[in-house]
């Protein structure tokens, strides 16, 4: 944060103070001719780094208060800004305070138009600040910042008339519920407290006597006078500012109230230009009248001040995310290793109880893969002789059949040859390697009428060649017994042909 | 728009911020999911390794049995180049010793085994089975000969034999005749299987 300075203006001068939080420390002073304009230039382009709040207290103020119809947004703007021009013409030193809406009527919106009449005094300065290009960020006047302390005077009542010293005069405000009705301030040469208080008397009874012409007072009633006050300077002040019919008068002790604003160094006398300074600071007020083309360097300073906020935030929560992250990858490095470590023993030991195993100069996939596939091959191999074995024990035990025809092959479940298709829909089961056996035989011709002697011996010999492992399909008997067949008589020549029959024998590889 | 300029160190900052960030939570999320993929790796080689030490004793026993095999393929030489000559050889011999009638062969060259004969097709690791594809036709007085001459073959010669088709019948049945006694055709279809290396 850049160091704050305040300067303090009046009609002579102007004085530039350090602002800490103990309170402001004066630095230096300059009177309101070209010297001085000079030593100020130069006091501003060394202190360039810094904010600065210019508080003025000035005789030349206006105060209005007015309704304006309550709108919103560019109207607002607009109207406030016409009725300003119109209230403060040639000084754009100027600001509109809202007072809060009318309970009556159509609730217009009751506005304090103010502003700072003596352009003239300030000008100068605001020029300087200008070529030097300083960060003004507000100008503000005395009675709003006295205003910011009449809310926690406990003295303070629905009106009353507050008046306070500073190196520029007396000031008399006024203020109803709380809110800056009006001000002024009179030029005083003197800090003694017994002309003090007269001069007090005497702007309270002038005060009186406008307040309630302008009916902002009853005249039945005694006009409440608060006096921010030394409490060295208490005793002139309430021997010459007695209470009257017109007026009832309390007093302040500003060194008091200065210590609870936390200014470390209270006010030596009534003159409380520290102390309202260290209030402006504290309590520094919305409204303010420097137009925006006076600011325009503290906004600049506030949108860099900004960009750098964004810009570091933006930073710091990637480097937060990012750092998460790295976090993570930490702990995953370390289970990682871990892992790998516990795979690495793994290894060896598995290493270990493989090293017993006779070399080959291939890989154990290869290994694997090469002894699989031999494996499959040597299944298929075993050639016809199986099941001839098994067709020669059935033929023993059936003497009356004869073969005239065997054909043994391999059928590789029906993917590539068109013969093992037309095996599967005569029986084989698609899918696994089988071996089939393609039987013609014939019985002896002397069973050729004996119809149901043929049926007898197929059936046994059927019998005889089917086991758990292989099945056996009867393509064609000699003697078709089935509905959907057809069936002839015998030879008309007399010739006596063999029954014949063919069989399928099938045995899973 | 004029102050814009008087802002550029600022932008330029909030640039540089935004991309050094942005850059920074890349690459550290490129990082963690690196990591992430590797611990997945890794926990799954563990489960794997783990599984195999689980069954190492048997692994170990079947390595054994596969690497006899192996050992047993090459000293019989289906491991290595076909032997022609001494597969025609053994074939003369064959039905010398056993006084067959009539034995006719032709062996086809060699090709890799196809599908049909091992799914899959001929590719076994670093190795390759080839095929020669031989019709053999003989005359027999009794199927044993037909067997007995594939048995003797199998053994003497230094190939993996399958027989994929054989057909026997008769040629001149003899009426009343029992079983295949008599005069017996049959014509086989055999593979002389061999296993080489493949060229890398």
């Amino acid at each position: 944060m850049p160091a704050r300075r305040l300067l303090f203006v009046n009609a002579t001068r102007v004085t530039a103070y350090h602002w800490l939080p103990s309170g402001p420390k004066e630095e230096a002073s300059f009177a309101a001719n070209e010297p001085g304009l000079s030593a100020f230039r130069d006091y501003l382009r060394e202190r360039s780094a810094s904010l600065f709040y210019l508080l003025a207290d000035l005789a030349e103020e206006g105060f209005q208060v007015d309704e304006l119809p309550h709108v919103q947004g560019n109207d607002r703007r607009e109207l406030i800004k016409r009725k300003l021009a119109q209230y403060y013409y040639g000084t754009p030193l100027s600001l509109a305070l809202s007072l809060g809406r009318s309970k009556k009527g159509r609730r217009d919106e009751k506005f304090l138009f103010a502003g700072l009449l003596g352009v003239s005094q300030i000008e100068p300065w605001l020029q300087a600040m200008r070529e030097t290009e300083a960060r003004l960020a507000g100008i503000h006047s005395m009675p709003f910042v006295i205003a910011a302390l009449v809310g926690k005077l406990p003295a303070a009542t629905e009106r009353i008339l507050v008046i306070s010293a500073s190196s520029a005069g007396l000031r008399q405000s006024f203020f109803e519920n709380g809110q800056l009705r009006f001000s002024r301030l009179t030029a005083m040469a003197t800090d003694r407290s017994d002309l003090i208080a007269t001069t007090c008397a005497s702007e309270a009874g002038k005060i009186y006597q406008y307040l309630a012409g302008q009916r902002l007072i009853s005249r039945d009633q005694p006009l409440q006078v608060l006096v921010l006050a030394h409490a060295g300077q208490r005793a002139d002040l309430t021997r010459n500012l007695p209470d009257t019919p017109e007026r009832q008068v309390q007093f302040a002790d500003i060194g008091e109230l200065a210590r609870q604003q936390g200014l470390a160094e209270p006010p030596a006398d009534a003159r409380g230009d520290r102390f309202y300074l260290h209030l402006l600071m504290r309590q520094t007020p919305h409204q303010q009248f420097a137009p925006a083309e006076d600011r325009r360097f503290y906004r600049l300073w506030q949108a860099r001040h900004a960009l750098t906020i964004v810009s570091a935030t933006v930073f710091g929560a990637c480097l937060l995310l990012a750092g998460g992250q790295m976090l993570r990858l930490s702990e995953l490095s370390d289970r990682n290793a871990q892992v790998r470590l516990d795979v690495e023993t793994g290894q060896r030991r598995y290493d270990d109880l493989m090293r017993g195993l006779p070399p080959i100069d291939i890989s154990r996939d290869s290994l694997r893969d090469l002894t699989d596939r031999y494996r499959v091959l040597a299944r298929r191999s075993a050639g016809p002789e199986p099941l001839l074995r098994h067709l020669g024990h059935a033929l023993d035990q059936a003497p009356r059949v004869e073969l005239t025809r065997v054909d043994w092959r391999l059928d590789d479940g029906g993917a590539h040859d068109p013969r093992a298709d037309a095996a599967q829909s005569q029986g084989a089961t698609k899918g696994g390697s089988h071996a089939l056996l393609d039987i013609q035989a014939r019985l002896p011709a002397a069973m050729a009428l004996d119809h149901r002697g043929q049926i007898e011996a197929v059936n046994a010999f059927t019998g005889l060649l089917s086991t758990g492992e292989i099945q056996v399909r009867v393509i064609s008997r000699p003697f078709e017994q089935e509905s959907g067949k057809a069936i002839r008589s015998s030879d008309a020549t007399g010739e006596i042909e063999p029954p014949k029959f063919n069989l399928r024998v099938m045995q899973a590889l | 728009m004029r102050d814009i300029t008087r802002l550029r160190w600022p932008l330029f900052l909030l640039a540089m911020a935004m991309v050094t960030g942005v850059a920074m939570i890349m690459a550290s999320r490129q990082q963690v999911d690196a990591a992430e993929a590797a611990h997945r790796q890794l926990v799954a080689k563990q489960g794997d390794l783990r599984a195999r030490l689980g069954r190492a004793r048997e692994e170990e026993v079947e390595l054994r049995e596969r690497i006899a095999l192996l050992a047993e393929l090459r000293t019989s030489g289906v491991i290595g180049q076909e032997e022609r000559l001494d597969w025609v050889e053994q074939i003369s011999r064959i039905k010398a010793r056993r006084r067959l009638l009539d034995v006719q062969y032709e062996l086809s060259p060699q090709h890799p085994v196809d599908d049909a004969l091992l799914p899959g097709g001929p590719l076994a690791g670093e190795h390759e089975f080839m095929s020669s594809t031989m019709s053999l036709r003989m005359t027999l007085l009794h199927e044993d000969d037909l067997l007995g001459f594939l048995d003797e073959l199998r053994r003497a010669v230094h190939a993996h034999l399958l027989v994929r088709e054989c057909v026997i019948d008769r040629s001149a049945p003899p009426p009343g005749a029992p079983g295949l006694a008599g005069q017996l055709r049959s014509a086989c279809t055999i593979e002389w299987i061999t296993l080489r290396e493949r060229k890398p």
